[in-house]
């Protein structure tokens, strides 16, 4: 799929291998950085990183103060033209960095030129972490627990917003709270495995790359470059073939919130949009009928919504609106529940969620999204925001 | 994807309303969309008020 010659690798005395490709090498490196615990697994840790000078470091540092430690870090350069190899390779040994040689495919292509070098090998768990995003101290020592399971796949990271960018950034941050509380309430079943930090078994990266080749699995590549959401296709990869995607309550992952509206509806556009493309191929199994699913209970509820403000203004306008105190009850109920669900979000999040109107606003927002990538899906036009292409927009995301 | 919930409170409580208003002489089309309509938002609280209940997170 990817030759040697495809991914060059700078500094660190890396990449001034003779016999071996220097990838492997980083992965036989486990002495350099060492284990704190018993833990047999070999964890190799990779950060895809498109012009992340600025949040680079924090996303090494998070990885290097771990109550277990990653064997090797490397960061992936990909088409880079700003400091970020130079930041990289400024944690001397300890950090290594590689620069991807004509990807076209995003994070998902970067990722693939450097996995697919990495030699076979039951022990060896991988890392895969955004470079805007920062893990908790014992993310990888809780993803290794849970991947003492041999049924569980993959263990992703449960996100919560950075706590920047105004209200913008508090509502973002409360709809993670809320998602991680399902999660949570779900016995810590992924619905996602998220982007931002994944921990994968090497194996079974290797399972998915072979089934895709043998046409068991839609798609190309260890992560689907043709995919929108690449995350989400990795995640029905793992389900179908057999096994468990997990999130642990303690893998916790920083990750940057959306800094305006444009960014935001380009942002869950491609989320959408990627969701319903993955269900499409991977067609209807046991694995996509729950997605489905949800994607139905949630255009009815958007349906509904809409019908019932419909309903409410028109009963105002012909005078016949009046409070019906069960209906009332049944309104203090939903407001209760957003409450409850987002109490853990920061006081902000909480105002918002305590005021109502944000979150109708932002259920409003969403609702758009939602209607606006069907009607797309459905006449089968392509992506596009004003005049960026959604591989453009996923790009200034998606690493 | 993420979103748990896009009924929210205030269109909820004017449930109500809409079922008066039809409950007024309106077309037999119209009360069988408010009563669906109904009955959606009360499963949609139902299931609100379950994730209200106390579970053990993991």
């Amino acid at each position: 799929m990817f030759h040697d010659d495809m991914t060059s690798t700078k500094g660190n005395g890396i990449g001034q291998s003779g016999n071996h490709h220097p990838l492997s090498l980083l992965q036989k490196r486990e002495a350099v950085v060492g284990s704190s615990s018993d833990i047999a697994q070999r964890v190799l840790a990779f950060i895809p990183a498109h012009n992340e000078q600025e949040l680079l470091p924090d996303a090494i540092r998070s990885i290097l103060t771990q109550t277990v430690s990653a064997t090797s870090i490397c960061v992936i350069s990909d088409n880079s033209t700003d400091r970020t190899m130079e930041i990289a390779n400024s944690w001397g040994s300890r950090v290594h960095s590689v620069e991807t040689v004509g990807n076209r495919h995003m994070k998902a292509g970067a990722l693939n030129q450097v996995l697919s070098h990495l030699e076979d090998d039951d022990e060896t768990v991988v890392l895969v972490m955004d470079a805007d995003s920062r893990i908790t101290p014992s993310f990888i020592e809780s993803a290794l627990n849970a991947l003492a399971s041999p049924k569980v796949g993959a263990v992703g990271g449960i996100f919560v917003g950075d706590g920047q960018n105004g209200l913008l950034g508090a509502v973002q941050g409360l709809e993670y709270v809320r998602y991680a509380r399902e999660i949570g309430r779900s016995r810590a079943k992924a619905r996602v495995l998220t982007g931002t930090a994944t921990v994968t078994r090497l194996g079974v990266l290797r399972e998915i790359a072979a089934a895709r080749t043998a046409g068991r699995l839609p798609g190309h590549g260890i992560y689907n470059y043709d995919a929108l959401t690449e995350d989400f296709c990795l995640t029905l990869a793992i389900k179908s073939l057999g096994y468990l995607c997990v999130s642990p309550k303690e893998c916790l992952v920083v990750t940057e919130t959306m800094a305006d509206i444009p960014s935001l509806w380009r942002q869950r556009v491609r989320w959408q949009r990627g969701a319903i493309q993955a269900l499409h191929s991977y067609g209807v199994s046991r694995i996509t009928i729950p997605y489905a699913l949800r994607q139905i209970e949630t255009g009815v509820g958007i349906l509904a919504v809409t019908v019932l403000w419909t309903l409410t203004i028109w009963s105002l306008l012909v005078g016949q609106f009046a409070f019906h105190p069960a209906w009332l009850c049944i309104g203090a109920i939903f407001q209760l529940e957003r409450i409850v669900s987002g109490w853990r979000a920061d006081m902000k999040g909480r105002v918002i969620a305590a005021t109502m109107l944000g979150d109708m606003a932002y259920d409003l927002f969403i609702g758009f999204v939602y209607v606006w990538v069907w009607i797309q899906s459905l006449f089968r036009t392509r992506m596009v925001w004003g005049n960026i292409t959604i591989d453009a927009a996923r790009q200034k995301e998606s690493h | 994807m993420y979103g748990s919930s896009n009924i929210t409170a205030l269109p909820a409580a004017g449930t109500g309303a809409a079922l008066i208003a039809a409950s007024n002489g309106q077309s037999d089309v119209m009360t069988i969309t408010i009563v669906l309509l109904a009955a959606w938002t009360a499963l949609a609280a139902a299931k609100a008020f379950l994730r209200l209940t106390p579970k053990a997170e993991m």
